[in-house]
């Protein structure tokens, strides 16, 4: 246990004690009532995680991952926009139309591979780098705002804050001061911006395809604009 | 700072100065400290979301208790 365990529970010992003492043998309201209320804040600092990963770590770690993508799509010189596609085995993939643009993947499909090959449309098939981190447990009952919110605000620190409206078909994201430093610009022309591409990720584990349409830096905010198809 | 560590501050920080504040009102209802104590607790989370290592009990054992409150006080004024 560390030391703010150690105080949780120290604190939640000495507050149980105190409630238990002022109120059978001092018969004093306000001293239990204080005892009451140290024992809550001990509680409270022992649910508290004491080693969460520091969010700039998530944040060097997701922005690192994208300098790998970047490199391959420089390569390939791939500079159609991404769909982003769940998989038959759940997982979210940034799928690339080769070539010509002729829309999203239609249909049952296996991915499989680098190039996954969809009724005679050529797609290059990528991992995006939030593929994994959409199914962090405590994403589990989560909608999509409150995802969205938990990944970017409270896990990665990203941005300071998300707002998301739905108008038809299309979802507005509001990103207040985006903190990504990494400019890969291909990455960004391809698979969004990193936080677009995490919105784009979770709307397509809901839905189940997912495009970003479009991206718009002004004044300390980015506003993404989001398409959402149904899937088959 | 962490989040976590500040809503702990926040928390204590709300906790002393009811417990301070109200017996210096001379309030001797024990429920109305523990009400103040869950309203507190709840703002400060809505307002600061710490993360919590599970489930947080402390929250539904704090709203289960404020319920049995409330409905005391609905059946004492029902009974007067």
């Amino acid at each position: 246990m560390d030391r703010l365990g150690v105080l949780g529970a120290g604190l939640t010992v000495f507050a149980f004690l105190l409630t238990i003492w002022s109120y059978l043998l001092l018969m004093n309201i306000p001293l239990t009532a204080l005892g009451i209320g140290l024992l809550i804040l001990g509680i409270s600092i022992l649910l508290t995680p004491t080693h969460p990963i520091p969010p700039h770590a998530v944040r060097a770690l997701l922005e690192g991952s994208t300098l790998n993508i970047e490199a391959l799509l420089e390569e390939l010189n791939i500079t159609n926009r991404g769909y982003y596609v769940k998989g038959a085995d759940g997982r979210v993939y940034v799928l690339i139309p080769i070539g010509r643009d002729t829309g999203p993947p239609i249909g049952e499909f296996e991915i499989k591979g680098l190039v996954t090959k969809i009724q005679d449309r050529k797609y290059l098939t990528i991992i995006p780098p939030s593929s994994e981190i959409i199914y962090v447990q405590e994403l589990s009952e989560a909608g999509f705002d409150d995802a969205l919110n938990y990944i970017i605000v409270d896990l990665s620190e990203l941005a300071e804050s998300v707002e998301t409206s739905t108008v038809g078909e299309y979802v507005v994201v509001k990103i207040r001061k985006p903190r990504g430093h990494v400019a890969s610009w291909r990455f960004r022309n391809v698979l969004g911006s990193l936080e677009a591409s995490i919105a784009a990720s979770l709307l397509a584990k809901k839905y189940g395809v997912a495009r970003i349409v479009d991206e718009v830096d002004m004044g300390g905010e980015r506003i993404i604009t989001l398409e959402v198809f149904q899937h088959g | 700072m962490d989040k976590n560590i500040l809503f702990n501050i926040v928390l204590g920080f709300m906790i002393v100065s009811t417990a301070v504040i109200l017996s210096g009102l001379g309030e001797m209802r024990l429920d109305v400290y523990i009400s103040m104590y869950t309203l507190e607790y709840f703002v400060a989370k809505a307002v600061l979301r710490p993360r919590r290592r599970f489930l947080d009990i402390l929250g539904l054992a704090l709203l289960l208790i404020f319920s049995i409150i409330v409905c005391f006080r609905i059946w004492e004024i029902l009974q007067a």
